[in-house]
């Protein structure tokens, strides 16, 4: 059974169709990858996934539980997770604290036991910031790990996003553009992070416009155009693709059917 | 910032036990004026404090002092007309604002930011309307005399030395808060509220809880203050006082700890520093605080963020200044 | 009664309007809520007060000058002091509260604690379908509406307007549009602080003027601005007519004490159904 399954997702605004009648599947354990030409639908898709947005019509299926239409941090607590294009960070929070906070025990917070020193409590907690180390220290930013994350350098930043979303124990990563405006070293940083959450077994759904890291990394390849699914398959099945290209390129005498 | 890794207990040090000791010790030399002074910081300090808690999450409550006068009429009503002993009075006083805050929390928790604030306000106007116009039960604009006094003492001293315990009590259980995942959370919410979500962080029953419980330690401090003062009228618990709690907390610093205590103690001395400067001193106030809020907009606590973001260079932590494939270890 | 009740809700409305919208201007452009601004009322009361008492020069003048002297101040007082708390809420707040303070004591000494009056402008009563009302109110809800009528027309076809607009919308983008930022919001402060001084002057006749008269204006204001949704200036106008048409009834039919706390109520309960407002922003 897939990890994830979109079934004949429609998303209208108004009157302008986002999305139309998209499916895909994705198997757990798998790094796939959503590209696609501007305005194609991808990041609709997104919110669509993360319960962000409502679709007009169609499906989402997440382990098999259909999970349309829920709310977003419902969504995540059952292992879908996402990052945003404009990272959101705990700014004035250290490095680490960022991360502590999303490393949480499914269990309800005892305030109470937590005022009072309990020692099952405090056991918990210290669990909580070991892993929340071991996460910061997965994601290189060791480091830095008590700096303001306001101070880090762009790069740090969208790195420390990917960390806080990997924090919350997510079955399924949802990465929305991870390298953008990254230079090369950072770029290579990234592709070894992601490596690394493979490694563990996550699986990682990555929208990015950076051809060369998703032809480059992914094990499939969904395109969308128009808010139309228009070709899936590997990668390099994808780059000979006509549709593929001529979507990236654009024939101006062709008219809409 | 906070070290939220440190999980001490409460971190004294030697400042704290010669202040501490300095508190205990006052009653043996200072007269009357000067304990009354300090009751009245104390019981500030423990409003600061529990304004602060939801302070962090940018829903500023306008209606702190409501759950101090509920405290206050709450305690000398149940004592004056059912004759409850002060015990039950005491903790009646604190329950009924916190249950009070957790229902008009969850009416109102969705709410952000400039609405949340000017509905509390609003609530505060509702409730300050109550206060002076039910005669029956509050006394209205005179309000309740010949409130009974706790255990039957006359003299102020007793009256200090359960403030200050509850006070220390107050301060303690604020930092074993803002030390814990609550806490840590509480700062999260108020950082980026949705990421604080999707993190899993539940922001509605932080805020309830938040709200609550800065209500209980107001409802319990306004029933030392009834008690100690022996009356209480709707004048007491105006507009102004709210305002001066709100001050209290942005003027201490709300980011650290020790802010709001800072806040309060260094407001209400100065305050009644003013007071012998007679006329002047709502001038003086106003000047000193307008001065105060542009040059430390973090607040006392956050000088010295305050200074080094206007007069020093940020430093990195040394050797975190390029991302490469060296520092993959695993 | 019931046009009684009408026409008195109309004028309140109107006065309040001129606060409300004044108050919800600033926090639309600068995020700022000004607490001093019922000060602002207040100041260009007590100017009309010495202008017309001690140098004996008519009200049109006096207010005026007033008027001038109040839109000077708010464009001062947002270059000195509000400009660096753009967009810090709490801040700005304690900002406001102070100069509020300030203001107050500084009327307190140069005008004294004792209520006094100015004389009317005009005498006489006017009736209007059964109800009655004196020709000064009337003419002060008229000045009012006309003032209120051109604001709405300034901000939606002048060019400056349209900035403070642009402004109120995205300052970030109205910046990289070529707007002076600064320049929009010092003029914004101005207006606004003007209009709170219109209400000052034309109600002292019909009140009185003392130092704090300012708190009962900024109260309602706050109300309304609650309730409009603050940055609305159309919201705030119609709310203004809400809670003016509410105080009146309420006062008619119960006292009028309880109307202000029934306003608060009412606004909250709206809150708590459209959180923000009827018409807000952010």
């Amino acid at each position: 059974m897939a990890i994830l399954e979109v079934a004949g997702v429609t998303k209208r605004f108004g009157g302008l169709e986002a999305l139309r009648d998209v499916g895909l599947k994705v198997e757990a354990g798998e790094l796939a990858g959503l590209i696609g030409p501007n305005g194609a639908g991808k990041s609709t898709l997104f919110d669509v996934l993360s319960g962000v947005t409502r679709p007009t019509s169609g499906k989402v299926f997440f382990q098999g539980e259909d999970i349309t239409g829920m709310k977003p941090h419902r969504i995540a607590e059952k292992g879908l997770v996402r990052t945003f294009q404009a990272t959101r960070l705990f700014s004035n929070l250290s490095v680490l604290a960022n991360v502590y906070i999303a490393c949480h025990i499914p269990a309800r917070t005892n305030i109470a036991g937590d005022v009072m020193g309990l020692p099952s409590v405090r056991q918990r907690e210290n669990e909580a910031q070991e892993r929340a180390m071991d996460i910061v220290r997965l994601a290189g930013l060791e480091l830095v790990k008590d700096e303001l994350a306001k101070n880090l350098p762009h790069g740090y930043q969208r790195t420390l996003g990917v960390a806080i979303a990997l924090a919350t124990g997510p079955k399924l990563l949802c990465l929305d553009e991870p390298v953008t405006g990254m230079n090369i070293e950072e770029i290579q940083f990234m592709i070894g992070l992601i490596e690394k959450i493979r490694q563990r077994g996550i699986t990682i759904l990555l929208v990015e416009h950076h051809m060369r890291v998703v032809m480059g990394i992914c094990d499939k390849i969904v395109v969308l155009n128009f808010g139309m699914k228009i070709a899936e398959g590997k990668p390099d099945e994808i780059q000979g693709n006509k549709d593929v290209i001529e979507s990236y390129l654009g024939r101006p005498e062709e008219d809409a059917a | 910032m906070t070290k939220i890794m440190s999980r001490k207990w409460l971190n004294l040090g030697i400042p704290g036990v010669i202040g501490g000791a300095f508190l205990v010790i006052l009653p043996l030399y200072g007269g009357d004026y000067y304990l009354h002074i300090f009751i009245l910081t104390f019981l500030h300090i423990t409003l600061a404090l529990g304004m602060r808690l939801l302070f962090v999450t940018w829903q500023v409550s306008f209606c702190h002092i409501t759950w101090y006068a509920l405290g206050g009429y709450t305690s000398s009503l149940l004592a004056m007309r059912l004759g409850l002993p002060f015990g039950i009075s005491f903790l009646a006083a604190g329950i009924l604002p916190a249950v009070t805050a957790a229902l008009l929390m969850l009416a109102i928790a969705r709410v952000k930011g400039v609405y949340f604030f000017l509905i509390s306000f609003g609530f505060l106007a509702v409730m300050d309307s109550m206060f002076r116009y039910w005669r029956p039960l509050t006394g209205g604009i005179a309000g309740i005399k010949d409130i009974p006094p706790i255990m039957g003492w006359v003299t102020v001293t007793p009256y200090y030395y359960i403030i200050l315990a509850f006070t220390a009590l107050t301060v303690f259980v604020m930092y074993r808060l803002w030390r814990s995942r609550f806490g840590a959370e509480l700062l999260a919410i108020g950082e980026a509220e949705d990421l604080a979500e999707t993190s899993g962080v539940n922001v509605f029953q932080h805020r309830v809880l938040a709200f609550a419980i800065g209500a209980l330690f107001a409802g319990f401090a306004g029933s030392l203050y009834a008690h100690y003062a022996t009356a209480i009228t709707s004048r007491i618990y105006d507009m102004w006082f709210t305002i001066y709690i709100l001050i209290w907390v942005v003027i201490g610093g709300p980011r650290k700890f020790w802010g709001p205590i800072a806040g309060a103690v260094v407001m209400t001395f100065f305050a009644e520093f003013l007071r012998m400067s007679g006329a002047m001193q709502s001038l003086l106030y106003a000047g000193v605080l307008l001065a105060a809020i542009m040059a430390m907009p973090r607040g006392i606590a956050g000088l010295t963020d305050t200074l080094r973001e206007r007069f020093g260079r940020h430093q990195y932590t040394s050797g975190a200044t390029k991302l490469g494939a060296e520092s993959l270890q695993e | 009664m019931a046009p009684q009740i009408v026409l008195n809700g109309l004028v309140m409305g109107m006065m309040i309007a001129l606060m409300a919208i004044g108050l919800s201007l600033i926090y639309g452009i600068m995020r700022v809520v000004n607490f001093a601004h019922g000060e602002f009322y207040m100041f260009a009361a007590v100017i009309a007060f010495f202008i017309i008492v001690q140098a004996g020069v008519s009200f049109i003048w006096a207010s005026l000058v007033a008027l001038a002297a109040i839109g000077l101040l708010g464009w001062l007082l947002d270059k000195l002091v509000f400009h660096r708390f753009r967009g810090a809420i709490v801040e700005g707040s304690i900002a406001a509260i102070a100069l509020s303070m300030g203001f107050q004591s500084i009327a307190w000494m140069i005008f004294g604690p004792i209520p006094k009056g100015i004389p009317s402008i005009i005498t006489g009563r006017v009736e209007i379908f059964g109800a009655v009302m004196t020709a000064e109110r009337l003419l002060l809800a008229g000045v009012a509406l006309a003032v209120i009528a051109a604001l709405g027309w300034f901000i939606g076809y002048t060019k400056l307007g349209k900035s403070m607009r642009a402004v109120q919308q995205d300052a970030e983008a109205a910046l990289t549009q070529g707007i002076s930022v600064t320049r929009v919001c010092a003029i914004a402060f101005g207006i606004a602080t003007a209009l709170a001084a219109l209400a000052g002057v034309l109600m002292a006749p019909v009140y009185s003027v003392h130092p704090v008269m300012g708190f009962v204006p900024l109260t309602f204001a706050l109300i309304v601005v609650i309730l409009g949704g603050m940055g609305s200036i159309l919201g705030a106008f119609i709310a203004s007519l809400i809670i003016g048409f509410q105080q009146s009834l309420t006062g008619t039919l119960l006292s009028t004490e309880l109307a202000m706390g029934i306003g608060f109520g009412l606004a909250i309960l709206i809150l708590i159904f459209r959180p923000k407002g009827l018409m807000g922003h952010d």
